[in-house]
């Protein structure tokens, strides 16, 4: 069963990434940096899901550690000159060791408890970015533009915001983050995790530690939500605290509820179909967010399983 | 009949509130036996058990385990040790398959066994759970969904689960409650296979399945022991016939 | 000046019990967290400068306001209790999702309506006690006083009436309650209306000492998540006795620190404790 779900899933995903790549040949202009948008950011929204959807913790305090990312790589390649490439090791490893202190604390509350402890401490570290603001620049950020460089592909040189470099870099992001989360979810791992969003109880009953399982899984998401900062911050050259924001908390829950928590591409699709809603309601209104609640309360009455999530009940048991 | 011991307690007590559930309690549980507790309801058997699983920390007393005292470990520890308690209300995954379930079991005894850092194949996991749904007669249902087996299914699920955690001390704590007569005496046969090679603890309130089952009984009431010996020892003794029959 | 950061801390810590106790009484008697609370607040507060514009009156103003707003607020919360939370079964984390979207719609639709901008509501009355060394705004007081009757009307209530037990009992043990006869259904709807109401309530009161705007909800909806989680969730006494705590330290802190600052340190503080006890000061259970 396992091994068929990984087989199909791999397959799956080959195909809409190979799609994705092809796309990119023939999308106008304006869809492909949409598409490249989408994939950044959906990326951040799989790494959300591994801690929702498949350990049962609801984080609302996300977006602290894609700003941590995004500004530890930002913040170090500005200052201290680091080449884009140690900033986001940099990035990286901040948000790693973030994510585990804030998970040692965190952790010790449960449920309800820790789903307000998360969103307090996203809104901490929000207004201390805005506090630190004569070395953040706070409220309006700052830009990488002079000192990222540029890139050698080839002998040809880009930069990091050409368009062709940011869909591919967003693409291997996506497809490295669609790859490692589906073999961790299906892995022995991936079971334990699954077992404590089923049963905590009965899971430390069963002989496992499951704190340090739970450490994990968030240590991990918060982690990946962070390389998705770091390459935002270098794909776009800019950094500002709208991602520390507590709507940047609230977005990949929507998008992980309306694709499907718990599966591997539901993420994506609901981040692709949020993002060209609000796209096409911008077009309209300004007031985008009032979509969102909509959107946010129509899917929990009607579809708590999100769309893969029925999809998977319906037809497709083996989706992981 | 002086075996070896594989389990005691010494002076175990604990409190709930005003209310002391298991009293100064010195239980000892012999090697390569199967022994039950017995008792009417609120006589603090199942918190007895509670208290050896680690699920509740003792007020006062110990537990020797194997010579250890694990009074302090935490409930998984106990586990990885070899203790092992089957629920009385099924506590299974039921939105998981039967085939998860076991599995998660099998996973951890495989790797307490072979060692922390070590990853387990799936390919040893899956034999390991098929053997053990198989042992209690739920071969074929690998992939149904575990939360639509009949009632008596999820208890032999649950049976299952605990075989695969690789027990030495097998807690099972009213194993055939809610269940028919053809199930009981179904299950009375695996337990009978399973103490074969591994020790076996029963709680029961069913008095047949524990003289049929039980080489050696300890009758508990209000908290503290009773009495203990052989089933006809027991069955013969005066004050658990008043107990028991109120005559 | 700490004398008086302490007045200010008290007038800030009457109106934080206010809005927190709302929190917490949904909390113990439904087990969900209204996150969209701090937007009940909000309309309180944006409803009190409609009532003062449509009279022309500080004063009459604020007494429609009093009376209008709660009660519109506790509408809009029964509807939302009923056509939404009731439809997901009031799992812990639907709800929160669901009072999610039901405060961005709240937040948006009011600023369709009221606009961007922050509004001013003049104080119904309007004079200032004298002490021998400084003088203080007299309307503070009155917030105080007033948030402090609503306190202990919410106290008597729950202790006293009929309603009260039912709710005590539901908080118990719903099921339990539900075969004595209470009803439940009710009695959800009642406590959510009467928690908006209060929230609403607050937002009446701090208006004329604070301007109107659609994203004032954010602040107090945190700062009473920090007093339920410190107070015990569930439990009204902590929840009034940490409102205090934080209310005052707050007033004073601010004196020293800038308010951001003191925000900051409020959420250490708040982690200090969890990491001392996980079920909060006057938790019942650890949660």
């Amino acid at each position: 069963m396992r091994r068929k779900s990984l087989k199909y899933a791999l397959f799956m995903q080959g195909g809409v990434l190979l799609l994705l790549f092809l796309l990119q040949f023939f999308l106008p202009a304006y869809h492909h940096s949409s598409f490249s948008k989408i994939m950044i950011l959906a990326s951040y929204a799989i790494g959300y899901n591994f801690l929702l959807g498949y350990t049962g913790l609801m984080s609302l305090g996300h977006a602290m550690f894609f700003a941590s990312g995004m500004y530890s790589a930002g913040l170090s390649i500005f200052y201290f000159g680091f080449t884009p490439l140690e900033g986001m090791i940099f990035g990286t490893l901040f948000t790693l060791t973030v994510s585990l202190i804030f998970g040692l604390f965190a952790l010790r509350t449960k449920a309800v408890s820790f789903l307000i402890v998360t969103l307090m401490f996203g809104q901490t570290f929000y207004l201390a970015i805005l506090y630190y603001n004569e070395f953040t620049y706070g409220q309006d950020g700052f830009s990488l533009t002079d000192y990222l460089g540029t890139l050698s592909i080839l002998g040809k040189e880009y930069l990091y915001s050409d368009p062709a470099i940011r869909y591919n870099f967003a693409l291997i992001l996506l497809a490295s983050y669609l790859l490692i989360t589906t073999l961790i979810v299906l892995s022995p791992v991936g079971r334990i995790l699954i077992a404590i969003r089923e049963n905590e109880p009965r899971t430390q009953l069963l002989g496992y530690n499951v704190f340090s399982y739970k450490l994990f899984a968030l240590t991990f998401s918060g982690t990946l939500a962070g390389i998705s900062g770091a390459m935002h911050a270098l794909l776009y050259s800019y950094i500002g605290t709208t991602f520390a924001e507590i709507h940047h908390s609230i977005s990949p829950l929507l998008w992980t509820l309306l694709g499907g928590a718990g599966t591997i591409i539901g993420p994506l699709l609901g981040t692709g179909i949020m993002f060209y809603l609000i796209d096409f309601i911008s077009g309209i209104t300004s007031n985008y967010l009032l979509v969102v609640g909509v959107v946010l309360v129509l899917t929990i009455i009607w579809f708590p399983l999100g769309i893969m999530g029925t999809i998977r009940q319906k037809w497709l048991k083996w989706l992981p | 009949m002086a075996s070896v011991e594989l389990l005691s307690t010494h002076g175990l007590s604990r409190q709930y509130g005003g209310l002391t559930a298991v009293d100064n309690v010195d239980f000892n549980f012999c090697q390569d036996r199967i022994q039950a507790i017995i008792g009417p309801n609120g006589a603090g058997k199942t918190t007895l058990v509670n208290l050896i699983c680690g699920r509740v920390p003792p007020s006062s007393g110990s537990i020797i385990y194997k010579g250890k005292d694990i009074s302090k470990l935490s409930s998984a520890k106990r586990v990885q040790s070899g203790i092992v308690y089957t629920f009385q209300v099924t506590s299974i995954f039921s939105n998981l398959s039967c085939y998860e379930n076991v599995a998660l079991s099998a996973q951890r005894s495989l790797k307490t066994q072979q060692g922390k850092w070590l990853m387990v194949s799936e390919t040893v996991i899956e034999e390991q759970v098929f053997e053990s749904l198989s042992r209690v007669g739920l071969q074929g249902k690998e992939y149904q969904t575990a939360g639509t087996l009949p009632y008596g299914h999820q208890k032999l699920l649950e049976v299952a689960m605990s075989l695969a955690a690789d027990p030495e001390l097998l807690i099972l704590d009213e194993p055939t409650q809610g269940l028919a007569q053809s199930e009981i005496y179904n299950l009375i046969g695996l337990v009978r296979t399973i103490s074969k090679s591994v020790n076996v603890l029963l709680i029961e309130h069913n008095m047949e399945v524990v003289f049929n089952l039980a080489e050696y009984v300890t009758v508990m009431d209000n908290g503290s022991i009773m009495t203990e010996g052989t089933p006809s020892e027991i069955e013969n003794n005066h004050d658990v016939q008043v107990l028991y029959l109120g005559t | 000046m700490v004398f008086l950061a302490l007045l200010d801390g008290t007038v800030t810590a009457f109106v934080l019990a206010l809005i927190a106790l709302g929190l917490s009484l949904v909390f113990g008697v439904m087990r969900i967290v209204n996150v969209a609370h701090g937007e009940f607040f909000m309309l309180g507060a944006v409803l009190s400068w409609f009532a003062y514009h449509w009279t022309g009156d500080a004063l009459w103003g604020f007494i429609l306001a009093l009376l209008v707003a709660p009660v519109i607020v506790g509408v809009i919360a029964v509807l939302s209790e009923r056509y939404i939370l009731r439809k997901v079964h009031y799992n812990p984390e639907s709800t929160i999702v669901a009072t999610i979207g039901i405060l961005y719609v709240i937040q948006q639709l009011t600023l369709m309506l009221f606009g961007p901008e922050a509004r001013p509501v003049e104080a119904p009355i309007y004079f200032r006690v004298v002490f021998p060394w400084f003088g203080y705004s007299g309307y503070k007081l009155l917030v105080a006083a007033m948030s402090g009757l609503c306190l202990c009307g919410v106290w008597i209530l729950m202790k006293r009436s009929k309603l009260g037990l039912y709710m005590r009992a539901t908080q118990q043990d719903h099921e339990i309650a539900t075969t004595f006869g209470v009803p439940t259904k009710k009695i959800y709807a009642s406590v959510f209306a009467l928690g908006g109401g209060l929230a609403a309530l607050a937002g009446v009161l701090v208006v004329p000492i604070r301007q109107a705007d659609h994203l004032m909800g954010l602040e107090p909806l945190l700062l009473s998540f920090i007093v339920v989680i410190i107070g015990g969730l569930g439990s009204l006494r902590g929840t009034i006795i940490a409102a205090f705590l934080i209310g005052i330290s707050d007033g004073i802190i601010s004196v020293f620190y800038e308010p951001t600052l003191a925000k900051m340190l409020a959420t250490l503080f708040v982690v200090m404790i969890l990491i001392i006890k996980p079920g909060g000061l006057f938790g019942e259970s650890p949660q």
